[in-house]
């Protein structure tokens, strides 16, 4: 009996924090991206960058996206439990809504930067 | 192999301490390893959008976070960041080593006392959690205040973890742990915008960029194996000796050429 709480327990927990293992997940492509191509993929000479001129640290812009879209699904999904109790929606709408605009300024600067 | 065992020794000892990268990070670069100032605190914020990244999934199921603040802060401290890219990357070197001696300074002092900031102030009880309009309040003075601090941040590369867990605390009534996960999930968005702002421009050997990074990562779980097991206020404090004699050199350097 216990044992069973405690799997569905962490079964919930993985389920909750899936979306920052994703991000996870995409900062390390990101980033063996960016060694693979800073060492001529396995030669190894390495230059001397300006960290700008590696598009691929534009990838950072696409990782902070996904973890807002993540972030705004937890919350959307929090927002939708919260209708049938009495609690405030309030803090979980003004949180989607600033994920929103977080999201929109990053894709904004992502695309003057590129 | 220099930057290697440079990374080692700092993700080590930034997680033994339990202090954000870049106090540790910003004067090694720029005191042992040679690097200008500048390209310290470039190196410094991607070392932080690592530690946010990678560090914080850990924190966040040890604390129960309040999801719904934490987009409020993140604005925040884009904005923050932001703004403290561009400052940072167009005032001069004299202003940006001010600045960073000064942030560095009170980081010391603050490592001196067992409870940091907080033994200035105390944390006020917050009965009415439930009342919406005094959780936007806070929510709104926090918010405020992240900016500040996420411009001072991204200026002179240091995390903010100093500032902002206090800020969480004091202002918004949040448990320690729970600040802490928080500080650690929002300096990321603070790091990248600032490293995408202007810190760009900025050129880096990127092998020693890489080792450096791998280095941290090793280090770190050799440090939090060793926390437990060592007296880490004493050691804080030994580490503050340190901070306090590299933001007085720092001055006093700058003072020189500028005089």
């Amino acid at each position: 009996m216990k044992k069973n709480v405690i799997n569905r327990r962490s079964k919930n927990l993985k389920k909750r924090f899936l979306w920052v293992r994703v991000t996870q997940l995409a900062f390390l492509v990101c980033l063996l991206s960016m060694a693979a191509i800073s060492t001529d993929f396995g030669q190894v000479s390495m230059y001397t960058h300006h960290l700008s001129d590696f598009k691929l640290l534009y990838m950072l812009y696409i990782v902070f996206i996904v973890r807002g879209l993540g972030l705004m699904f937890v919350l959307q999904k929090s927002a939708a439990g919260l209708q049938k109790k009495t609690a405030s929606r309030r803090p979980v709408i003004r949180g989607i809504v600033c994920e929103l605009l977080l999201i929109s300024i990053l894709i904004f600067l992502a695309y003057k930067s590129f | 192999m220099i930057f290697l065992s440079l990374g080692l020794l700092v993700g080590f000892i930034g997680s033994l301490l339990g202090i954000g990268g870049g106090v540790v990070l910003v004067p090694y670069l720029h005191y042992v390893a040679g690097l200008t100032f500048r390209e310290a605190i470039a190196v410094s914020l991607f070392a932080i959008v690592c530690t946010s990244l990678v560090a914080s999934l850990k924190r966040m199921r040890e604390s129960e976070m309040d999801f719904t603040s934490l987009p409020v802060f993140e604005i925040s401290m884009l904005l923050g960041g932001l703004t403290g890219g561009y400052l940072g990357a167009f005032v001069s070197d004299f202003v940006l080593r001010i600045v960073f001696s000064v942030v560095l300074f009170f980081t010391a002092t603050m490592m001196i006392f067992r409870g940091g900031l907080m033994i200035f102030f105390r944390p006020r009880k917050n009965k009415n959690r439930r009342n919406a309009d005094n959780m936007t309040t806070k929510t709104a003075a926090v918010s405020v205040l992240l900016f500040f601090i996420g411009t001072i941040a991204s200026m002179t590369g240091l995390g903010g973890g100093v500032l902002i867990v206090p800020t969480l605390v004091l202002v918004a009534g949040y448990s320690m742990r729970k600040a802490s996960a928080t500080s650690l999930y929002i300096m990321g968005v603070m790091a990248a915008s600032a490293l995408l702002s202007q810190w760009g421009s900025v050129e880096l050997t990127m092998a020693d960029f890489f080792l450096l990074l791998g280095g941290i990562f090793c280090g770190a779980p050799l440090g939090f194996s060793l926390a437990d097991k060592v007296s880490a206020l004493l050691l804080r404090r030994m580490f503050a000796v340190l901070l306090f004699f590299v933001s007085i050199k720092t001055i006093w350097q700058t003072l020189g050429q500028a005089l």
